[in-house]
């Protein structure tokens, strides 16, 4: 027995010490990195490289014109504004970024959608206004955005930008009810006020580059007793990038802001839109055709990007809030409407409308949203830690005020390289940023005729990975997209017209240094699907794997894939990465296969893909459109 | 309806070890890992949002393996393998997406109380923009600091028993960020160990005897299944008990058969739902 007791006292002793089992092996399983790399990959805390910034997307006044509340994607939470004191009175936290937000009639709830590139899957939380605290979160499509609610209150409906469908969610029971399939990436959205009609933006063109007597986003109109699209109205020809709609007050017309790319010609110049032109269409409601689409711009003077769209208290005035150019134009809205209805095309027409707009320059940076309480206007700024109220009394001058989020934070490079992305001051007039063909750094489905030596039409290219898979263009013409002779510094002289310096450049070799891809809609609560585990088998049995060797899934080698080019006498193009595959339609560097099943098939392309049955050839396409 | 955590008597353990390892008896049926039994780590916001949760894997010795981070509706971000050294320590970490490509790499360094940690993608940026450095400055509690600056605290909290209950992740002031909160069902299988010291005779009879006990706790009335199964899945034998009230229960699951030496699984079932697993090694 002393022997035992001499053994007990000595595993007492090494338990008390640790050294056996308790604190220090929970210690080891849970290690005290655990969290801070968990919290820091999920984006929740800042570290050295990642600043937590507050990036404001999106605003709505309460119903009795007291607060405001502003979505803050990166710091994953809602800010509360006491329109009287101009500060925020509350925050509230959200367990993913922010998209966009809406409240109820009586202000009492807000309707929140999240997603994030890490985590796609949407939710709308619907949050008690006045405590902040999140009463219940309902699930719906992949990127849901934009909220609009019923004027009834009772129906809510997200766009899902990742779904390309509409979910409609019965708010009482606090769940979605149907999905509606709408054209690619629906981004914005706006109803009646009847409740009769939900207009859709969708936010890149559905189809193959190549068809460019048609090539166009459009707007959709939604019935919303049937829940189906009643009108696909097309926009001019190389629309794209609607990010912005909102509804005149009668219920007739649907303003939606957007871009025309005139892709048509080579890229020689940007004066007058020669490239890019920013506009806004008019739809006409009721008979589901477009009564006209004027350009924004003026002649000599660019105004890039425009994006949240909305019109005064008093319905006198329409204003938009300029991306690019970090500007909001104030145009007088029954004018705008009288002339639209009375001129034929105004999309690249710059007089007609000089007399009734004008341009404000926000002190935000990069404006997205904006709001209405009567005639102020309240706009976000995705790089700003602050907001701008303008008072809009006119054409003839506005007043600005600032109202701060939080404490700024400094820039990192890849910020500013973010920044720079979208900055249409480093663009010549300002007509265009690397964002007006990159929206959100990914293509813009149209084929460009560059302003480079003996260049054709070819597709746009994905801007993610193209720092990690050089050549970064489909002739190899810009070998790499860092240093001097880079296509990030090349693309800027020959596309934005001006010499880019150091400070515009280094910046932005780092942001693209730290792009990485987004969720894909097509993985199985983020995995692959059965279909896609048989088509990963399928991928390497047939030799895709060849050229699109993970993890990059490309070998940036040349190859003829097989692809034919009316306009190019080259066979031998740049192999592409196949990540986000599910988000880069229309593919082959002529952009002439808007689906990826295709081009997979071609017998050039692969001999062995293109003996696959059905089956085989569905599971590898659903392995493909996973990664 | 929960399984509520109870940490194995480590006593119990030590003491059916010492006595059999003395005496050089029979039997000795012990709860396998006894720095494991860690399931689940959910990870919240400090205003309860639920952020993540994180699943652990352990080897047939009881040895963690890896962990599996989730959104928190399950949606999977990625698997993380360890990678250790002959001693035992963890060196790196390989954190890889649904199609087994690396995310990142975690190398950790261990040295006394401070643990330096650099995670670097598959470009080889590092994506923390700099090394963390993580220091223990009391027990439980660590300050993760980056070049040079404490940016953040940390805190494990234990119940007497020495459960971890949860751990605060805090700004250098203390005011609460996050917070985690952990999951030890596996810890509430306790194979044969019902008394606490200094009863252990009846559970050595019932060891000797071939008996396997498996004990639980229960928060309400619950329907239990418990099942034994071999390594490869084989059902070995099971119990079931309805409407159990709420308390501590014990199961025979050995159905008096003279079990093998061997290590075993036991799945425990409550109310046809809520399924919790661990190892028990039977040495004889």
């Amino acid at each position: 027995m002393k022997t035992t007791k001499l053994v007990e006292t000595f595993f007492w002793g090494l338990c008390a010490a640790g050294l056996v089992f308790g604190q220090s092996d929970i210690e080891k399983i849970i290690p005290p990195h655990l969290l801070t790399e968990a919290l820091s990959i999920n984006g929740d805390i800042e570290v050295k490289s990642k600043p937590k910034y507050l990036s404001p997307n999106d605003i709505v006044a309460s119903p009795d014109n007291m607060k405001l509340y502003v979505t803050e994607q990166t710091a994953k939470r809602v800010a509360r504004i006491d329109i009287a004191t101009k500060s925020v009175d509350k925050t509230i936290l959200l367990p993913n970024e922010p998209t966009g937000v809406t409240i109820n009639k009586d202000g009492t709830k807000l309707y929140v959608t999240i997603g994030s590139e890490r985590w796609s899957q949407g939710y709308v939380c619907e949050i008690d206004a006045s405590s902040g605290k999140i009463i219940r979160r309902i699930a719906v499509g992949n990127m849901a955005r934009s909220p609009v609610l019923a004027p009834s209150g009772d129906i809510l409906y997200t766009c899902n930008w990742f779904s390309n469908d509409v979910s409609v969610i019965d708010v009482a029971a606090g769940r979605e009810i149907a999905r509606i399939p709408v054209t690619r990436e629906p981004y914005a959205a706006a109803i009646t006020p009847d409740g009769k009609t939900l207009a859709v933006t969708n936010s890149l063109p559905d189809q193959k580059a190549t068809d460019t007597v048609t090539l166009a986003c459009k707007v959709a109109l939604v019935n919303t007793d049937t829940r189906t699209v009643r009108a696909q109205v097309p926009l001019p020809v190389g629309s794209h990038s609607l990010f912005g709609i909102c509804i005149t007050a009668d219920g007739k017309f649907a303003l939606a802001t957007h871009l025309i790319g005139r892709f048509n010609i080579p890229a020689t110049m940007l004066s007058n839109g020669w490239v890019h032109s920013n506009n806004l269409a008019i739809v006409d409601i009721e008979n589901g055709k477009l009564t006209n689409d004027v350009e924004l711009d003026l002649a000599n003077q660019g105004c890039a990007n425009p994006w949240g769209v909305t019109f005064t208290g008093d319905n006198k005035y329409l204003c938009i809030a300029h991306m690019g150019t970090s500007e909001m134009s104030i145009i007088q809205l029954p004018e705008l409407l009288d002339i639209a209805q009375k001129t034929p095309d105004l999309s690249h027409e710059f007089n007609a409308t000089y007399s009734i707009k004008t341009k404000v320059k926000l002190s935000v940076e990069g404006p997205r949203a904006l709001t209405a309480v009567n005639n102020k206007i309240y706009v976000t700024g995705y790089f700003s830690d602050f907001i701008n109220a303008v008072t809009v009394t006119g054409l003839n001058g506005a007043t600005i005020e600032k109202i701060d989020l939080g404490p700024e934070k400094t820039f990192t490079s890849e910020r500013q390289g973010e920044r720079n992305f979208s900055d249409a001051s480093i663009c010549f007039q300002k007509w265009q940023t690397c964002f007006s063909c990159h929206p959100f750094t990914r293509p813009d489905a149209i084929n460009w005729i560059l302003n480079t030596t003996n260049s054709t039409p070819k597709n746009a290219k994905s801007m993610l990975y193209a720092w990690w898979t050089p050549p970064t263009s489909w002739a190899a013409k810009r070998p790499h997209a860092g240093g001097p002779d880079g296509s990030i510094r090349s693309g800027i002289s020959a596309e934005l017209f001006v010499m880019p310096t150091e400070d515009v450049g280094v910046p932005l070799d780092t942001f693209f240094m730290w792009m990485r891809p987004a969720m894909s809609p097509h993985l199985d609560k983020g995995k692959l699907s059965e279909s896609a585990k048989r088509g990963k088998e399928i991928f390497s049995k047939v030799g895709c794997k060849y050229c699109h060797p993970a993890p990059l899934y490309t070998d940036m080698k040349f190859h003829n894939a097989g692809v034919e080019d009316p306009w190019d006498a080259n066979t031998d193009w740049d192999t592409p990465s196949l990540i986000e595959a599910w988000r880069t339609s229309p593919f082959g560097h002529t952009g002439s296969y808007d689906k990826i099943e295709d081009i997979i098939k071609l017998r050039t392309h692969s001999l062995g893909a293109s003996n696959l049955t059905t089956q085989e050839l569905d599971d590898l396409v659903k392995y493909v459109l996973s990664l | 309806m929960k399984l509520q955590a109870t940490r194995p008597s480590l006593k119990d353990v030590v003491m059916i070890k010492k006595i059999f390892g003395i005496v050089g008896l029979a039997a000795i049926l012990c709860v396998q890992a006894f720095g494991g039994g860690i399931d689940r780590v959910d990870i919240f916001d400090n205003a309860g949002n639920h952020l993540l949760f994180i699943t652990f894997d352990y080897d047939s010795e009881g040895n963690n393996t890896g962990r599996t981070v989730y959104a928190s509706d399950s949606t999977f971000l990625r698997y993380t393998s360890i990678v250790k050294d002959g001693n035992g320590n963890v060196t790196s970490e390989n954190s890889v997406d649904y199609d087994d490509n690396t995310l990142f790499k975690t190398s950790i360094g261990l040295q006394n109380d401070k643990t330096s940690l650099s995670i670097k993608d598959k470009f080889d940026m590092e994506i923390l923009g700099a090394p963390i450095s993580i220091d223990k400055s009391s027990v439980g509690e660590y300050s993760v600091s980056q070049s040079g600056s404490m940016i953040y605290k940390q805190k494990y909290e234990y119940t007497n028993d020495g459960m971890l209950k949860r751990i605060n992740y805090t700004d250098p002031s203390g005011i609460p960020l996050y917070y985690a909160t952990i999951s030890q069902s596996t810890g509430t299988i306790q194979g044969g160990i019902q008394k606490v010291h200094p009863q252990l005779a009846p559970v050595f009879r019932a060891v000797s005897n071939g008996k396997l006990l498996v004990s639980f706790t229960v928060v309400t009335l619950s329907d239990v299944k418990v099942e034994l199964f071999t390594l490869s899945g084989g059902l070995i034998s099971k119990a079931t008990a309805s409407s159990l009230a709420a308390g501590r229960r014990t199961l025979e699951v050995s159905q008096n058969r003279q079990l093998r030496a061997g290590t075993y699984i036991a799945r425990i079932s409550v109310n046809n739902s809520q399924v919790y697993h661990d190892r028990l090694m039977l040495v004889r």
